[in-house]
């Protein structure tokens, strides 16, 4: 039943020229590297999960472990961003790129054991860069902390993985090209590009003056908007359809999804009325209202596909992370949104040039957003914003992928159900409760800012009930991913996966699969 | 159809134009930005900082300070134009002003012309104002070749309220730092100019060592790390810290600073944004009286502006 799902499910029709390699096949070449990544990532999603609740302690307790210098909020609060993002998110994403791209080129994954070592590695590197930052080798660019000691092992590990997709890809089977593959080239290529340029911009040539600050912010928005979104939006656009049964929407309107992130999606990350050059704020923010066409085209494209065709669907709770996952992403798109808009009147002063169209489109955007601009500005708006970001958005499509991909590599079901569902809601609780308080004492926060009146340690108390109820939000998070945790070592505990890798001989325990065969 | 090439060049073609965009043309731009020369006397700035000024850079840069501070200051930037000397000719000098400003009525410029120095316009963009003061020279060159108009820069917004700077931040501030931590959340209040507002090194030390003395209250960490707690030998330290009881060491103790937080005290002294520079000149400072003093004397709010400035340190108290 499982194989005919996916011949029927490959949401292109069939045009091969080689004959394509049976999922079976596929997935016993991607099981090692793919498999590692995944464990890695969530074992690197507890580590995050506990540093980043001892820096949300700080931030209302300052007291809180403060007698030793690696634990200090400035180095334990850079150490989990980095975790979080170079330990659980791009290895997650990578291994999810990884298994789509080889399925959807009907293809196996090829140099798999290379990139298995190249997992290692990175892992070796994320390990290194993390405790250098806890030593207090920062570089003290944001999302980019990691010394120079860690990166290049970071930077040769994802060459060696991305090669072996790039390999894959180009020996695929099947000629027709889905809207996930074009996501997932595109981002593969895109990553080596930004990290080196602001390696090499930030560490080993350093610019000048405030260009250091234009290329980190250009990285750290790239890194997010583009590479991060590109995986997820690739694992959305393969799943949604293959869960549901049913074919995309609309291959077209996918791709100009596609193409308008391509070309917005690029240009941003700098601020109006900072000390980096004016036109560089205007065009972050041109481009930013801009990345609203790629999010309503891939929204509108994901809702008429849930919405057609047989609606009386078992409830499914992996698809449940993937809706959670793919609603989180318009939210905060939106919202990082709002927070750009300034009030029309400042740009049409600063910017006599622009055409009236876009002066209109802003003054219409600014009024809609209620010049919360104004107020979000040097905030905890914006993390609000990164938070849902990476843990609503681009985690749970990840998890929903993990829980998805891992039984068909191991060829061994999730051993508890309860964990999985347990996983869903208290993520998603704890989404909403780490999230909205940031947001909304962040317009708090700016508001008090403004007002010089108001004692500076004032804008500081008003926060704290804000930043308390967060802290609760990232423990149920922690609830969530360790229940995760639990599940996996339970299941690679058990399962025959050095077998189905081709590592390891059957030992003859004489228990087959079941179980897998009917999930599939 | 294979559309891996199609793919391949389109994708190329938008990041590289992102690329080019964002860091290539702001490199060409400004990274070869040069020392500027800044009144009085043609100083240069900015200047490399002291050793242990750079030294202290770093301790701020490995403990991260710049994840709750930032070191930029917003504010915008406001021109007025002021009638500094009325010259002798009235009668040519209230034409002038009336061509300038037709929705005055003759008896207003006669008494603007009287009341000089005083404002001719307020609240302008750097480019309406000089374009203003451009207008004027030519006007009065006709009639009224010793009058004269001043444009005069005042700045507003919470920032300058607060009294953390007198001028916004612009990229010639930042030309020597490595790393540039320009901060982007405000936990704590703004850095940069803090070495102005708080120039006195054991009221810092005192701060890092534990923000609740002087900040009962404050969100920001202890920095015990940074000092050394050790027995008195003969006699105390002149260094010691000067701590209230509550907050002092054990009898027989006393807390020292090391190295580090010297350093990053002297880092922090630095940061003054104190320099006028072309693209963000600094407002005038307030002057009391003195006939020749008032040729230069800024109009009334920028005065105020000015004095909110000096706003004493540590003010939130
Ligand atoms: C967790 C956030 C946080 C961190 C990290 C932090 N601070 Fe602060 N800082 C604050 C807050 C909040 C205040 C305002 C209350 C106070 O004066 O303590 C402040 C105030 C200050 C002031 C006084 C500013 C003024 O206007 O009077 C200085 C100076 C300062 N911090 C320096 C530092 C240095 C140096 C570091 C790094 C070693 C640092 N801070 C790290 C939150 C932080």
């Amino acid at each position: 039943m499982g194989m005919m799902k996916v011949q029927r499910q490959a949401p292109e029709s069939i045009s091969s020229s080689a004959a394509p390699v049976s999922p079976v096949e596929i997935n016993r070449s991607c099981c090692l590297p793919v498999t590692l990544l995944f464990a890695a990532s969530i074992g690197w999603l507890l580590v995050a999960g506990v540093l980043g609740l001892i820096s949300a302690i700080k931030l209302h307790s300052a007291a809180f472990l403060s007698q030793a210098a690696w634990l200090t909020y400035g180095r334990v609060f850079p150490a989990y961003l980095n975790v979080l993002l170079y330990g659980f998110a791009v290895q997650a994403a990578l291994g999810i790129a990884l298994w789509v791209l080889a399925r959807l080129s009907r293809a196996e994954l090829k140099g798999s054991l290379a990139a298995t070592f190249a997992g290692l590695f990175w892992n070796i590197g994320v390990f290194f860069g993390v405790a250098g930052i806890l030593a207090g080798d920062s570089t003290g660019y944001l999302w980019l902390e990691m010394p120079r000691y860690a990166t290049p092992l970071l930077f040769f590990s994802y060459a060696v993985i991305g090669l072996s997709a790039a390999i894959t890809f180009h020996s695929r089977r099947e000629r027709q090209l889905y809207v996930s593959q074009w996501y997932l080239v595109a981002a593969l290529f895109w990553f080596p590009w930004i990290y080196s340029t602001a390696q090499l911009a930030l560490v080993y040539f350093p610019a000048r003056g405030v260009v250091q600050a234009v290329v980190a912010g250009w990285f750290a928005h790239n890194i997010f908007t583009v590479w991060l979104s590109s995986i997820a939006l690739a694992a959305l656009f393969y799943f949604l359809p293959k869960i549901l049964n049913r074919p995309l929407h609309s291959h077209e309107l996918g791709m100009f999804g596609f193409w308008a992130l391509a070309f917005f999606g690029c240009w941003g990350g700098l601020q109006l009325g900072g000390p980096t050059p004016s036109w560089l704020g205007s065009v972050s923010v041109a481009a930013g209202v801009m990345t609203l066409i790629p999010v309503l085209a891939v929204a509108i494209n994901w809702r008429r596909t849930l919405l057609t065709g047989d609606r009386k669907l078992a409830p499914n709770p992996v698809l449940s992370f993937f809706k959670f996952g793919a609603v989180c992403y318009v939210v905060a798109s939106l919202i990082a949104i709002a927070g750009l808009v300034q009030a029309p009147v400042e740009l049409s002063a600063q910017h006599k040039d622009m055409s009236e169209t876009i002066q209109l489109t802003f003054a219409f955007l600014s009024r809609l957003m209620g010049g919360i601009s104004e107020v979000a500005e040097f905030t905890h708006y914006a993390s609000g914003v990164a938070f849902l970001f990476l843990y609503g958005f681009f985690a749970f499509v990840a998890l929903g992928s993990i829980y998805y991909i891992v039984p068909k590599l191991t060829l061994c079901d999730w051993p508890s159900a309860p964990l999985l569902r347990l996983h869903f809601w208290s993520g998603a609780a704890g989404v909403v409760l780490l999230v909205a308080p940031l947001v909304l004492g962040g317009v708090r926060q700016g508001a008090a800012l403004n007002n010089a009146d108001l004692p500076f340690l004032e804008t500081v108390r008003g926060t704290i009930p804000f930043l308390g109820t967060s802290t609760l939000g990232l423990l149920l998070l922690f609830v969530g991913n360790v229940s995760l945790a639990v599940n996996l070592a339970r299941l690679l505990a058990r399962c025959r996966c050095l077998e189905c890798c081709g590592l390891a001989k059957d030992p003859g325990t004489g228990r087959a699969p079941v179980t897998v065969a009917a999930n599939l | 159809m294979n559309q891996g090439p199609l793919i391949f060049l389109g994708v190329f073609l938008a990041m590289a134009l992102s690329w080019y965009g964002m860091v290539v043309v702001p490199h060409a731009q400004l990274g070869r930005l040069q020392e500027a020369n800044v009144p009085p006397a043609n100083a240069r700035y900015p200047t490399l900082k002291s050793g242990l000024a750079q030294q202290g850079r770093e301790v701020y840069r490995a403990n991260g300070c710049n994840y709750c501070h930032t070191q930029q200051v917003r504010a915008e930037a406001k021109y007025d134009v002021v009638l500094a000397n009325a010259g002798t000719n009235k009668t040519e000098l209230v034409k002038v002003i009336l061509d300038l400003n037709a929705g005055l009525s003759a008896e207003a410029a006669s008494k603007l012309a009287d009341a000089a120095p005083a404002p001719l316009a307020r609240g302008l963009r750097e480019t309406a104002a000089a374009d203003l003061a451009r207008k004027f020279e030519e006007l009065k060159k006709i009639g009224a070749p010793e009058a004269k108009v001043d444009v005069v820069v005042r700045y507003s917004g919470p920032d300058i309220q607060r009294g953390w700077g007198r001028r916004h931040s612009v990229a010639q501030d930042y030309l020597y730092e490595r790393p540039v931590m320009l901060g982007n959340v405000r936990v704590g209040p703004d850095l940069a100019n803090i070495g102005a507002r708080q120039p006195d090194a054991a009221t810092q030390l005192l701060h890092l060592y534990n923000p609740q003395i002087s900040a009962k209250g404050s969100t920001m960490p202890p920095y015990p790390f940074l000092f050394e707690t050790r027995q008195v030998i003969a006699k105390p330290s002149p260094d010691a810290l000067k701590l209230p009881g509550e907050f002092g060491p054990p009898a027989g103790y006393e807390v020292v600073p090391k190295p580090e937080a010297r350093a990053l005290v002297a880092y922090l002294l630095s940061l003054q944004t104190d320099a006028s520079l072309f693209e963000s000149p600094l407002p005038l400072p307030p002057k009391k009286s003195g006939a020749e003093a008032a040729t230069n004397q800024p109009p009334a709010a920028a005065e105020a502006t000015s004095q909110s400035a000096a706003v004493p340190a540590f003010a939130h108290k």
